[in-house]
């Protein structure tokens, strides 16, 4: 639990990013950025992350899209989706490509943090298997 | 795989070879048969492909030797078998299609982008030219989602224990679905009890079946309706429950509603997976789902769960090792 968990969080709205990265770098969380879903593989390409929070609504390359891929490539990571609007559809169909979690907009920040916690836990006690994927 | 393959992988005798064979060559064939129809064929096929090794495989006499909890343990044994068979046909399947299908995906991007050349977008009929393609990317991706579904439905699946606030969970997937409910004047209740207290359970497994179950009620109600969802804990046990005032179950149906591809719902709406892949995570969170209901009078689905989790050999398919402890292989 001390170590420090590194987030993703992927959302084509800049200021949004921005305010995420200072909320939980506040908190005590290490938070990169991405603008769109292919930047969000380039940088999972590259660098340790633990959990990645997706925006659903994307232009280009949409939420469902980018976690099958995440998914694709990096099986273990895991993948809270923020969704401004509520659809049990798309929910479903998060949860069936393995998203760990589903949360509405506008969030409460400990709420998501209680969130990514559990996502960064969950990632850990699924370590032991073989073929880590960072 | 191929089909046919698949079925050759079929589980192991506890019944007699003979009917086996028969029973695999008999649902061999219509599956071939049924490829060459269609993808509903095809559904349809499977469904006769279980029903053919349910029979084959051994069925308990009545009135023999066997003792009521015998029966019930051939019938469990009978499911699983017809399930792991079924299993292994919908995964050769869902790959076999997946290709062509992924092959297809590429060529319309790039029809996409040939469309949208200026020799094309002068035309008149460009837009409908474009409108047509995008209905071809629609459908390939819905197909997409279905061959998942089924890969979904073969895949070992591993459940994670964490500690999970009961009440929490269901509230969220609740509100998943409340909106869309709203708009067709369905109001959700909540009768949550024990909702503080916390399981020991896979939340995102659990998350699935619970969003299943809500969305089939909804489904059922269509309009004007009630969705009621309740939480308890009794003793060393888990509830959850999600009650609706929709349609009702057929009593024949009853015993199918859980089987792969049963679905009374047109296509596009329903691939009769949900509830199969909710039953097979509940087995692997160590609990089961029960159900209740009569023609016209709604139905209630139970969930029910041990406090504790399921003991740690429950939470695999198989011994696990490097591949199949990956949730998502
Ligand atoms: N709450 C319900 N009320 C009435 N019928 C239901 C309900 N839930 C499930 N069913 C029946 O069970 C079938 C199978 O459900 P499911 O496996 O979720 O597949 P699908 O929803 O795709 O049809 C449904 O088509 C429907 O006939
Ligand atoms: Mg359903």
């Amino acid at each position: 639990m001390d170590n420090k968990i590194t987030v993703l969080a992927v959302d084509d709205e800049p200021y949004f990013l921005e305010l995420f990265a200072n909320r939980f770098r506040l908190r005590g969380l290490d938070v990169l950025t991405a603008s769109s879903g292919r930047d969000a593989l380039a940088i999972l390409a590259e660098k340790h992350v633990d959990v990645v929070v997706l925006d659903v609504l994307m232009p280009g390359m949409d939420g469902i899209e980018t976690l099958k891929e995440i998914k694709k490539r990096h099986p273990r990571l895991e993948v809270i989706m923020l969704t401004g609007h509520s659809s049990a559809d798309m929910g479903l169909k998060g949860m069936r490509h393995g998203a760990y979690d589903y949360v509405m907009k506008p969030f409460e920040i400990e709420d998501l943090l209680g969130r990514i916690r559990r996502a960064h836990e969950r990632r850990r006690l699924n370590q032991g298997y073989a073929g880590d994927d960072a | 795989m191929n089909p046919l393959r698949a079925l050759a992988f079929a589980p192991p005798p506890k019944a007699s070879l003979p009917r086996l064979g028969v029973a695999a060559l008999a649902s061999g064939l219509a599956l071939a048969a049924a490829g060459l129809d269609g993808p509903l064929a095809l559904a349809s096929a499977l469904g006769a492909a279980g029903a053919a090794f349910a029979v084959a495989l051994p069925r308990a006499d009545a009135g023999a030797a066997h003792g009521r909890e015998a029966r019930d343990m051939d019938d469990l044994l009978i499911h699983s078998q017809k399930m792991s068979v079924l299993g292994e046909l919908s995964s050769g399947i869902a790959h076999e299609i997946n290709t062509p299908l992924g092959i297809i995906g590429q060529e319309t991007e790039l029809l996409q982008l040939i469309a949208s050349r200026s020799e094309f977008s002068s035309l008149d009929s460009s837009a409908e030219l474009l409108e047509r393609i995008d209905q071809i990317s629609i459908q390939v991706e819905r197909c997409g989602e279905i061959t998942h579904q089924l890969l979904d439905f073969a895949r070992k699946t591993k459940a994670v224990l964490q500690t999970v606030n009961l009440g929490e969970l269901v509230e969220d997937m609740t509100r998943l679905v409340e909106r869309e409910a709203g708009y067709q004047n369905i109001t959700i209740t909540r009768r949550y009890r024990d909702g503080k207290r916390t399981i020991s359970t896979d939340p995102s497994l659990l998350r699935q079946v619970v969003l299943n179950l809500l969305q089939n009620a909804v489904q059922a109600v269509e309009r004007d309706g009630m969705v009621t969802v309740g939480t308890r804990i009794s003793g060393q046990q888990a509830e959850i429950e999600v009650t609706d005032t929709g349609c009702g179950i057929q009593p024949e149906n009853l015993q199918r509603i859980f089987d792969p591809f049963f679905t009374t719902k047109p296509p596009g709406q329903g691939t009769g997976l949900g509830l199969s892949i909710c039953m097979k995570i509940m087995h692997r969170l160590g609990g089961h789902i029960r159900v209740r209901s009569s023609p016209g009078q709604g139905a209630v689905f139970t969930l029910l769960l041990p406090v504790a989790g399921p003991e740690s050999a429950n939470t695999h398919d198989n011994p696990p090792s490097a591949y199949q402890g990956d949730r998502h292989e």
